[in-house]
Protein backbone atom coordinates (compact mmCIF):
# COMPACT_ATOMS: atom_id res chain seq x y z
CA UNK A 1 0.00 0.00 0.00
CA UNK A 2 1.07 3.56 -0.72
CA UNK A 3 -0.38 6.94 0.21
CA UNK A 4 -0.25 10.36 -1.37
CA UNK A 5 -0.96 13.69 0.32
CA UNK A 6 -2.49 16.27 -2.04
CA UNK A 7 -0.60 19.53 -1.56
CA UNK A 8 -3.56 21.66 -2.60
CA UNK A 9 -5.80 20.12 0.03
CA UNK A 10 -3.62 19.74 3.13
CA UNK A 11 -4.56 22.62 5.43
CA UNK A 12 -2.46 21.79 8.43
CA UNK A 13 -5.22 20.45 10.68
CA UNK A 14 -2.79 17.79 11.90
CA UNK A 15 -5.58 15.23 12.16
CA UNK A 16 -3.60 12.57 10.28
CA UNK A 17 -0.71 12.66 12.72
CA UNK A 18 -3.08 12.81 15.69
CA UNK A 19 -4.81 9.67 14.47
CA UNK A 20 -1.72 7.79 13.30
CA UNK A 21 1.60 9.32 14.30
CA UNK A 22 3.38 6.10 13.42
CA UNK A 23 2.60 6.85 9.75
CA UNK A 24 2.18 10.61 9.39
CA UNK A 25 4.39 13.44 10.57
CA UNK A 26 3.97 17.20 10.36
CA UNK A 27 6.35 19.93 9.27
CA UNK A 28 7.16 23.03 11.33
CA UNK A 29 4.01 24.79 10.12
CA UNK A 30 1.77 21.86 10.99
CA UNK A 31 1.23 20.60 7.46
CA UNK A 32 1.80 16.99 6.47
CA UNK A 33 5.54 16.65 6.07
CA UNK A 34 5.43 14.60 2.88
CA UNK A 35 3.09 16.36 0.47
CA UNK A 36 2.98 15.61 -3.23
CA UNK A 37 4.81 12.30 -3.54
CA UNK A 38 3.78 8.70 -3.05
CA UNK A 39 4.93 6.97 0.13
CA UNK A 40 5.14 3.22 0.69
CA UNK A 41 3.33 1.92 3.80
CA UNK A 42 4.68 -1.23 5.48
CA UNK A 43 1.98 -3.93 5.87
CA UNK A 44 1.86 -3.63 9.66
CA UNK A 45 0.98 0.08 9.40
CA UNK A 46 -1.70 -0.17 6.70
CA UNK A 47 -4.58 0.00 9.16
CA UNK A 48 -3.14 3.09 10.83
CA UNK A 49 -2.54 4.72 7.44
CA UNK A 50 -6.20 4.29 6.50
CA UNK A 51 -7.37 5.65 9.85
CA UNK A 52 -5.16 8.70 9.48
CA UNK A 53 -6.45 9.31 5.95
CA UNK A 54 -10.06 9.00 7.13
CA UNK A 55 -9.40 11.57 9.85
CA UNK A 56 -8.38 14.30 7.38
CA UNK A 57 -11.05 17.04 7.26
CA UNK A 58 -9.91 18.05 3.79
CA UNK A 59 -9.72 14.56 2.34
CA UNK A 60 -6.15 15.35 1.42
CA UNK A 61 -4.75 11.83 1.84
CA UNK A 62 -5.33 9.26 -0.85
CA UNK A 63 -4.67 5.61 -0.16
CA UNK A 64 -3.28 3.90 -3.27
CA UNK A 65 -3.47 0.14 -3.34
CA UNK B 1 -35.14 3.01 -7.54
CA UNK B 2 -38.50 4.63 -6.81
CA UNK B 3 -39.80 3.85 -3.36
CA UNK B 4 -42.43 6.56 -2.86
CA UNK B 5 -43.88 9.09 -5.27
CA UNK B 6 -42.15 12.43 -4.59
CA UNK B 7 -44.06 15.57 -3.74
CA UNK B 8 -44.55 18.23 -6.40
CA UNK B 9 -45.29 18.43 -10.10
CA UNK B 10 -42.73 16.05 -11.51
CA UNK B 11 -41.61 12.54 -10.64
CA UNK B 12 -38.03 13.47 -9.84
CA UNK B 13 -37.26 9.89 -8.79
CA UNK B 14 -37.78 8.21 -12.17
CA UNK B 15 -37.81 11.27 -14.47
CA UNK B 16 -35.14 13.51 -12.98
CA UNK B 17 -33.73 16.35 -15.08
CA UNK B 18 -31.01 18.73 -13.90
CA UNK B 19 -32.34 21.30 -16.36
CA UNK B 20 -36.06 20.95 -15.65
CA UNK B 21 -37.88 24.07 -14.41
CA UNK B 22 -39.47 21.90 -11.72
CA UNK B 23 -36.03 21.08 -10.30
CA UNK B 24 -35.06 24.77 -10.21
CA UNK B 25 -38.36 25.71 -8.53
CA UNK B 26 -38.54 22.88 -6.01
CA UNK B 27 -34.76 22.65 -5.55
CA UNK B 28 -34.44 22.31 -1.79
CA UNK B 29 -37.44 19.97 -1.54
CA UNK B 30 -36.15 17.74 -4.33
CA UNK B 31 -32.66 17.42 -2.84
CA UNK B 32 -34.22 16.46 0.49
CA UNK B 33 -36.59 13.96 -1.12
CA UNK B 34 -33.76 12.31 -3.07
CA UNK B 35 -31.58 11.87 0.02
CA UNK B 36 -34.44 10.65 2.17
CA UNK B 37 -36.46 8.46 -0.19
CA UNK B 38 -34.55 7.73 -3.41
CA UNK B 39 -30.77 7.63 -2.99
CA UNK B 40 -30.27 6.50 -6.60
CA UNK B 41 -32.81 8.26 -8.83
CA UNK B 42 -32.98 7.99 -12.61
CA UNK B 43 -33.16 10.45 -15.48
CA UNK B 44 -34.28 9.86 -19.06
CA UNK B 45 -32.16 12.71 -20.38
CA UNK B 46 -29.22 12.12 -22.76
CA UNK B 47 -29.63 8.37 -22.93
CA UNK B 48 -30.42 8.10 -19.22
CA UNK B 49 -28.36 8.59 -16.09
CA UNK B 50 -28.45 7.79 -12.37
CA UNK B 51 -28.42 10.43 -9.63
CA UNK B 52 -26.55 9.50 -6.44
CA UNK B 53 -27.50 11.74 -3.51
CA UNK B 54 -26.49 10.40 -0.08
CA UNK B 55 -23.25 11.60 1.51
CA UNK B 56 -21.76 8.13 2.03
CA UNK B 57 -22.66 6.91 -1.48
CA UNK B 58 -21.37 10.08 -3.13
CA UNK B 59 -18.14 9.79 -1.15
CA UNK B 60 -17.66 6.12 -1.95
CA UNK B 61 -18.27 6.61 -5.70
CA UNK B 62 -16.05 9.69 -5.93
CA UNK B 63 -13.19 7.92 -4.18
CA UNK B 64 -13.46 4.80 -6.33
CA UNK B 65 -12.13 6.25 -9.57
CA UNK B 66 -11.32 2.82 -11.03
CA UNK B 67 -15.01 1.82 -10.99
CA UNK B 68 -16.41 5.31 -11.66
CA UNK B 69 -14.38 7.01 -14.37
CA UNK B 70 -14.30 10.77 -14.93
CA UNK B 71 -12.66 10.29 -18.30
CA UNK B 72 -14.87 7.79 -20.13
CA UNK B 73 -18.03 9.87 -20.31
CA UNK B 74 -17.04 13.33 -19.12
CA UNK B 75 -18.44 15.58 -16.43
CA UNK B 76 -22.07 15.91 -17.53
CA UNK B 77 -24.59 13.93 -19.60
CA UNK B 78 -23.91 13.97 -23.34
CA UNK B 79 -20.22 14.90 -23.06
CA UNK B 80 -18.71 11.67 -24.40
CA UNK B 81 -18.22 13.00 -27.93
CA UNK B 82 -17.24 16.54 -27.04
CA UNK B 83 -14.04 17.79 -28.67
CA UNK B 84 -13.03 20.37 -26.10
CA UNK B 85 -12.32 18.60 -22.83
CA UNK B 86 -12.01 20.04 -19.37
CA UNK B 87 -8.75 18.75 -17.90
CA UNK B 88 -8.05 17.54 -15.26
CA UNK B 89 -11.81 17.18 -14.50
CA UNK B 90 -12.27 14.76 -17.41
CA UNK B 91 -9.16 12.69 -16.72
CA UNK B 92 -8.50 9.63 -14.60
CA UNK B 93 -5.31 8.76 -12.72
CA UNK B 94 -2.43 8.39 -13.37
CA UNK B 95 -2.40 11.27 -15.91
CA UNK B 96 -4.79 13.26 -13.70
CA UNK B 97 -2.57 12.62 -10.65
CA UNK B 98 0.48 13.99 -12.47
CA UNK B 99 -1.32 17.29 -13.17
CA UNK B 100 -2.63 17.40 -9.59
CA UNK B 101 0.84 16.91 -8.15
CA UNK B 102 2.47 19.73 -10.11
CA UNK B 103 -0.44 22.18 -9.74
CA UNK B 104 -1.17 21.42 -6.09
CA UNK B 105 1.55 23.50 -4.42
CA UNK B 106 0.27 26.69 -6.09
CA UNK B 107 -3.19 26.21 -4.55
CA UNK B 108 -2.03 25.18 -1.07
CA UNK B 109 -3.11 27.36 1.87
CA UNK B 110 0.36 28.77 2.32
CA UNK B 111 0.63 29.77 -1.33
CA UNK B 112 -2.88 31.21 -1.44
CA UNK B 113 -2.40 33.33 1.68
CA UNK B 114 0.07 35.55 -0.17
CA UNK B 115 -2.78 36.55 -2.51
CA UNK B 116 -5.02 37.90 0.23
CA UNK B 117 -4.13 41.58 -0.12
CA UNK B 118 -4.54 41.45 -3.89
CA UNK B 119 -7.96 39.80 -3.50
CA UNK B 120 -8.96 42.49 -0.99
CA UNK B 121 -7.91 45.19 -3.45
CA UNK B 122 -9.99 43.58 -6.23
CA UNK B 123 -12.99 43.39 -3.88
CA UNK B 124 -12.68 47.03 -2.88
CA UNK B 125 -12.35 48.16 -6.50
CA UNK B 126 -15.64 46.41 -7.29
CA UNK B 127 -17.43 47.83 -4.24
CA UNK B 128 -16.18 51.31 -5.24
CA UNK B 129 -18.24 51.07 -8.44
CA UNK B 130 -21.53 51.19 -6.52
CA UNK B 131 -20.82 52.22 -2.91
CA UNK B 132 -21.81 55.87 -3.51
CA UNK B 133 -25.17 54.87 -4.98
CA UNK B 134 -26.46 53.00 -1.94
CA UNK B 135 -27.73 50.13 -4.05
CA UNK B 136 -26.44 47.40 -6.36
CA UNK B 137 -27.21 44.13 -8.00
CA UNK B 138 -24.66 42.23 -5.96
CA UNK B 139 -24.38 39.45 -8.56
CA UNK B 140 -23.86 41.62 -11.65
CA UNK B 141 -21.81 44.25 -9.83
CA UNK B 142 -19.62 42.10 -7.57
CA UNK B 143 -20.06 38.35 -7.21
CA UNK B 144 -19.88 37.58 -10.93
CA UNK B 145 -16.67 39.61 -11.28
CA UNK B 146 -14.49 38.99 -8.24
CA UNK B 147 -13.54 35.38 -9.12
CA UNK B 148 -12.56 36.30 -12.70
CA UNK B 149 -10.60 39.33 -11.57
CA UNK B 150 -8.77 37.12 -9.06
CA UNK B 151 -7.96 34.54 -11.73
CA UNK B 152 -6.79 36.97 -14.40
CA UNK B 153 -5.50 39.81 -12.23
CA UNK B 154 -4.23 38.19 -9.05
CA UNK B 155 -3.04 34.86 -10.47
CA UNK B 156 -2.13 35.60 -14.10
CA UNK B 157 -0.95 39.18 -13.54
CA UNK B 158 -3.03 40.59 -16.40
CA UNK B 159 -2.58 44.38 -16.27
CA UNK B 160 -5.46 46.48 -15.00
CA UNK B 161 -6.05 48.06 -18.42
CA UNK B 162 -6.85 44.67 -20.00
CA UNK B 163 -8.70 43.20 -17.06
CA UNK B 164 -12.15 44.63 -17.74
CA UNK B 165 -12.22 43.37 -21.34
CA UNK B 166 -11.32 39.76 -20.60
CA UNK B 167 -13.52 39.72 -17.51
CA UNK B 168 -16.51 40.96 -19.55
CA UNK B 169 -15.93 38.19 -22.13
CA UNK B 170 -15.71 35.61 -19.34
CA UNK B 171 -18.97 36.88 -17.85
CA UNK B 172 -20.64 36.69 -21.28
CA UNK B 173 -19.40 33.09 -21.63
CA UNK B 174 -20.56 32.07 -18.17
CA UNK B 175 -23.77 34.04 -17.59
CA UNK B 176 -24.69 35.95 -20.76
CA UNK B 177 -27.55 35.12 -23.14
CA UNK B 178 -27.17 31.51 -24.38
CA UNK B 179 -26.58 32.50 -28.01
CA UNK B 180 -23.62 34.69 -27.03
CA UNK B 181 -21.84 32.18 -24.84
CA UNK B 182 -19.84 30.35 -27.56
CA UNK B 183 -18.50 33.71 -28.77
CA UNK B 184 -17.53 34.55 -25.19
CA UNK B 185 -15.68 31.25 -24.84
CA UNK B 186 -13.92 31.90 -28.17
CA UNK B 187 -12.56 35.17 -26.79
CA UNK B 188 -11.55 33.57 -23.49
CA UNK B 189 -9.91 30.60 -25.26
CA UNK B 190 -7.97 32.86 -27.63
CA UNK B 191 -6.88 35.04 -24.71
CA UNK B 192 -5.60 32.05 -22.74
CA UNK B 193 -3.91 30.53 -25.80
CA UNK B 194 -2.15 33.81 -26.58
CA UNK B 195 -1.27 34.19 -22.91
CA UNK B 196 0.34 30.73 -22.77
CA UNK B 197 2.29 31.37 -25.98
CA UNK B 198 3.51 34.71 -24.65
CA UNK B 199 4.56 33.16 -21.36
CA UNK B 200 6.44 30.44 -23.25
CA UNK B 201 8.77 33.17 -24.55
CA UNK B 202 9.33 34.68 -21.11
CA UNK B 203 11.45 33.58 -18.16
CA UNK B 204 9.51 31.58 -15.51
CA UNK B 205 7.62 33.65 -12.93
CA UNK B 206 7.36 30.98 -10.24
CA UNK B 207 3.59 30.60 -10.66
CA UNK B 208 1.26 27.78 -11.74
CA UNK B 209 1.48 28.84 -15.39
CA UNK B 210 5.14 27.73 -15.33
CA UNK B 211 4.12 24.18 -14.45
CA UNK B 212 1.23 24.17 -16.96
CA UNK B 213 3.76 25.10 -19.66
CA UNK B 214 6.32 22.56 -18.39
CA UNK B 215 3.57 19.94 -18.59
CA UNK B 216 3.51 16.31 -17.47
CA UNK B 217 3.51 12.94 -19.22
CA UNK B 218 0.13 11.94 -20.63
CA UNK B 219 -1.39 8.44 -20.53
CA UNK B 220 0.88 7.34 -23.39
CA UNK B 221 4.03 8.62 -21.71
CA UNK B 222 4.22 11.51 -24.17
CA UNK B 223 4.57 15.18 -23.18
CA UNK B 224 1.13 16.77 -22.71
CA UNK B 225 0.10 18.64 -25.84
CA UNK B 226 -0.45 22.38 -26.04
CA UNK B 227 -4.17 21.65 -26.43
CA UNK B 228 -4.18 19.78 -23.15
CA UNK B 229 -2.42 22.70 -21.49
CA UNK B 230 -5.18 24.96 -22.82
CA UNK B 231 -7.79 22.61 -21.35
CA UNK B 232 -6.05 22.88 -17.98
CA UNK B 233 -6.15 26.67 -18.08
CA UNK B 234 -9.82 26.73 -19.09
CA UNK B 235 -10.74 24.27 -16.34
CA UNK B 236 -8.89 26.26 -13.69
CA UNK B 237 -10.78 29.35 -14.85
CA UNK B 238 -14.22 27.78 -15.33
CA UNK B 239 -14.06 25.73 -12.13
CA UNK B 240 -13.57 28.77 -9.97
CA UNK B 241 -15.86 31.33 -11.52
CA UNK B 242 -19.56 30.41 -11.42
CA UNK B 243 -19.03 28.37 -8.28
CA UNK B 244 -17.49 31.17 -6.26
CA UNK B 245 -20.01 33.66 -7.67
CA UNK B 246 -22.80 31.61 -6.12
CA UNK B 247 -20.98 31.41 -2.78
CA UNK B 248 -20.33 35.16 -2.59
CA UNK B 249 -23.88 36.08 -3.64
CA UNK B 250 -25.34 33.51 -1.25
CA UNK B 251 -23.25 34.97 1.55
CA UNK B 252 -24.55 38.49 0.84
CA UNK B 253 -28.09 37.12 0.73
CA UNK B 254 -27.60 35.53 4.13
CA UNK B 255 -26.19 38.74 5.68
CA UNK B 256 -29.04 40.79 4.17
CA UNK B 257 -31.74 38.50 5.51
CA UNK B 258 -30.29 37.32 8.85
CA UNK B 259 -29.46 40.36 11.01
CA UNK B 260 -28.67 38.20 14.04
CA UNK B 261 -25.93 36.27 12.25
CA UNK B 262 -24.68 39.52 10.73
CA UNK B 263 -24.41 41.14 14.17
CA UNK B 264 -22.51 38.16 15.57
CA UNK B 265 -20.10 38.13 12.62
CA UNK B 266 -19.48 41.87 12.98
CA UNK B 267 -18.78 41.51 16.68
CA UNK B 268 -16.52 38.48 16.40
CA UNK B 269 -14.31 37.89 13.35
CA UNK B 270 -13.15 34.60 14.86
CA UNK B 271 -16.52 33.20 13.71
CA UNK B 272 -15.85 33.99 10.06
CA UNK B 273 -13.99 30.88 8.97
CA UNK B 274 -16.63 28.55 10.35
CA UNK B 275 -19.44 30.65 8.87
CA UNK B 276 -17.80 30.61 5.44
CA UNK B 277 -17.50 26.80 5.58
CA UNK B 278 -21.20 26.50 6.43
CA UNK B 279 -22.17 28.89 3.62
CA UNK B 280 -20.08 26.78 1.22
CA UNK B 281 -22.11 23.75 2.33
CA UNK B 282 -25.48 25.47 2.02
CA UNK B 283 -24.69 27.29 -1.23
CA UNK B 284 -23.04 24.24 -2.76
CA UNK B 285 -22.74 25.50 -6.30
CA UNK B 286 -21.89 22.23 -8.05
CA UNK B 287 -25.19 20.36 -8.04
CA UNK B 288 -23.63 17.21 -9.48
CA UNK B 289 -20.75 15.91 -11.64
CA UNK B 290 -20.63 12.83 -13.82
CA UNK B 291 -18.93 9.45 -13.70
CA UNK B 292 -19.12 6.42 -15.99
CA UNK B 293 -19.35 2.90 -14.55
CA UNK B 294 -16.41 0.84 -15.83
CA UNK B 295 -17.91 -2.49 -14.68
CA UNK B 296 -21.19 -3.90 -13.40
CA UNK B 297 -21.65 -2.79 -9.82
CA UNK B 298 -24.25 -1.44 -7.45
CA UNK B 299 -24.82 1.74 -5.47
CA UNK B 300 -27.08 1.71 -2.40
CA UNK B 301 -28.58 -1.56 -3.64
CA UNK B 302 -29.33 -0.25 -7.13
CA UNK B 303 -27.65 -2.39 -9.82
CA UNK B 304 -25.50 -0.25 -12.13
CA UNK B 305 -24.42 -1.69 -15.48
CA UNK B 306 -21.02 -1.23 -17.09
CA UNK B 307 -21.23 1.92 -19.25
CA UNK B 308 -24.02 3.54 -17.22
CA UNK B 309 -23.66 7.24 -16.54
CA UNK B 310 -24.03 8.57 -12.99
CA UNK B 311 -24.30 12.08 -11.62
CA UNK B 312 -22.88 12.37 -8.12
CA UNK B 313 -24.87 15.09 -6.37
CA UNK B 314 -22.59 17.03 -4.08
CA UNK B 315 -25.38 19.53 -3.38
CA UNK B 316 -27.62 16.70 -2.19
CA UNK B 317 -24.82 15.21 -0.06
CA UNK B 318 -24.52 18.65 1.56
CA UNK B 319 -28.18 18.31 2.65
CA UNK B 320 -27.90 14.76 4.00
CA UNK B 321 -29.50 14.99 7.48
CA UNK B 322 -27.61 11.92 8.72
CA UNK B 323 -24.41 14.01 8.47
CA UNK B 324 -25.83 17.56 8.73
CA UNK B 325 -28.86 17.67 11.05
CA UNK B 326 -31.53 20.20 10.03
CA UNK B 327 -29.66 20.57 6.74
CA UNK B 328 -31.77 23.35 5.21
CA UNK B 329 -30.88 25.72 8.03
CA UNK B 330 -27.74 27.86 7.86
CA UNK B 331 -26.06 27.41 11.23
CA UNK B 332 -22.85 29.44 11.30
CA UNK B 333 -21.69 27.46 14.35
CA UNK B 334 -22.08 24.09 12.60
CA UNK B 335 -18.88 22.03 12.67
CA UNK B 336 -18.21 20.53 9.26
CA UNK B 337 -15.62 17.78 9.27
CA UNK B 338 -15.51 17.19 5.51
CA UNK B 339 -17.34 19.58 3.19
CA UNK B 340 -19.00 17.60 0.37
CA UNK B 341 -19.43 20.79 -1.67
CA UNK B 342 -15.80 20.29 -2.80
CA UNK B 343 -16.33 16.61 -3.76
CA UNK B 344 -14.18 13.72 -2.54
CA UNK B 345 -11.31 11.65 -3.85
CA UNK B 346 -8.86 12.42 -6.64
CA UNK B 347 -11.00 15.21 -8.10
CA UNK B 348 -11.71 17.07 -4.88
CA UNK B 349 -11.69 20.80 -5.71
CA UNK B 350 -8.13 22.02 -6.22
CA UNK B 351 -9.24 25.61 -5.65
CA UNK B 352 -11.02 25.08 -2.33
CA UNK B 353 -8.65 27.36 -0.46
CA UNK B 354 -9.02 30.10 -3.07
CA UNK B 355 -12.81 29.90 -2.71
CA UNK B 356 -12.55 30.01 1.08
CA UNK B 357 -10.23 33.03 0.96
CA UNK B 358 -12.48 34.92 -1.49
CA UNK B 359 -15.34 34.12 0.88
CA UNK B 360 -13.42 35.38 3.93
CA UNK B 361 -12.33 38.60 2.20
CA UNK B 362 -15.81 39.29 0.82
CA UNK B 363 -17.39 38.71 4.21
CA UNK B 364 -14.93 41.13 5.80
CA UNK B 365 -15.45 43.82 3.14
CA UNK B 366 -19.25 43.54 3.20
CA UNK B 367 -19.37 43.92 6.98
CA UNK B 368 -16.93 46.84 6.86
CA UNK B 369 -18.34 48.78 3.92
CA UNK B 370 -22.04 47.84 3.68
CA UNK B 371 -22.88 47.03 7.30
CA UNK B 372 -26.61 47.78 6.98
CA UNK B 373 -27.13 45.90 3.69
CA UNK B 374 -30.69 44.66 3.07
CA UNK B 375 -32.67 43.23 0.21
CA UNK B 376 -34.12 46.03 -1.92
CA UNK B 377 -37.81 46.25 -0.92
CA UNK B 378 -40.08 44.60 -3.45
CA UNK B 379 -37.29 42.38 -4.83
CA UNK B 380 -36.32 38.78 -4.17
CA UNK B 381 -33.16 36.86 -5.04
CA UNK B 382 -33.44 35.08 -8.41
CA UNK B 383 -32.11 31.50 -8.45
CA UNK B 384 -31.54 29.27 -11.48
CA UNK B 385 -29.88 26.00 -12.45
CA UNK B 386 -27.67 25.36 -15.46
CA UNK B 387 -27.15 21.59 -15.65
CA UNK B 388 -24.28 21.10 -13.20
CA UNK B 389 -24.53 24.39 -11.27
CA UNK B 390 -26.94 26.22 -9.01
CA UNK B 391 -26.83 29.99 -9.56
CA UNK B 392 -28.02 33.29 -8.18
CA UNK B 393 -28.82 35.48 -11.18
CA UNK B 394 -29.83 38.60 -9.31
CA UNK B 395 -29.58 39.94 -5.75
CA UNK B 396 -30.75 43.54 -5.36
CA UNK B 397 -29.31 45.18 -2.25
CA UNK B 398 -29.73 48.60 -0.62
CA UNK B 399 -27.42 50.12 2.01
CA UNK B 400 -26.27 53.50 3.31
CA UNK B 401 -23.97 55.04 0.67
CA UNK B 402 -20.31 55.28 1.58
CA UNK B 403 -17.05 56.68 0.14
CA UNK B 404 -14.80 55.03 -2.41
CA UNK B 405 -11.54 53.74 -0.95
CA UNK B 406 -9.36 52.81 -3.96
CA UNK B 407 -9.87 55.70 -6.36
Amino acid sequence: MRYLVDTALCSGHGACAAAADEVYSLDDAGFNAICGREVEVPPELEKAAVEGADACPDQAIRILN
Amino acid sequence: MTTTQPAGKRDHFSDFDLDSPEFTEEYEQVLGDLVEKCPVAHSKVAGGYWVVSRYEDVRACAQDWETFSSEAGGFEPGRAEAEAKLYPVELDPPYQTRWRNVLGPYFAPRAIREREESIREQADILIDTFIEKGECDFVADFAAHLPGRVFFGTFLGVPFSELQGIQDATDAAMRGPMEGRPAGWDIVGKFLGDYLMQRQEEPPRGDFVDVVLAGVEDHDGQPASFTHKMFIMIDLLAGGIGTTTFLLAGMANHLATNPEDKARLMADPSLHANAVEELIRYYSSIVALGRTAMKDTDVAGQPIAKGDFLMLSFAAACRDPSVFPDPNRIDIDRKIAVNPAFSFGPHRCIGSHVARLEGMVTLERLLARMPDLQLKPGTAPVFSNSTITRNLDSLQLVFTPGPKVRS
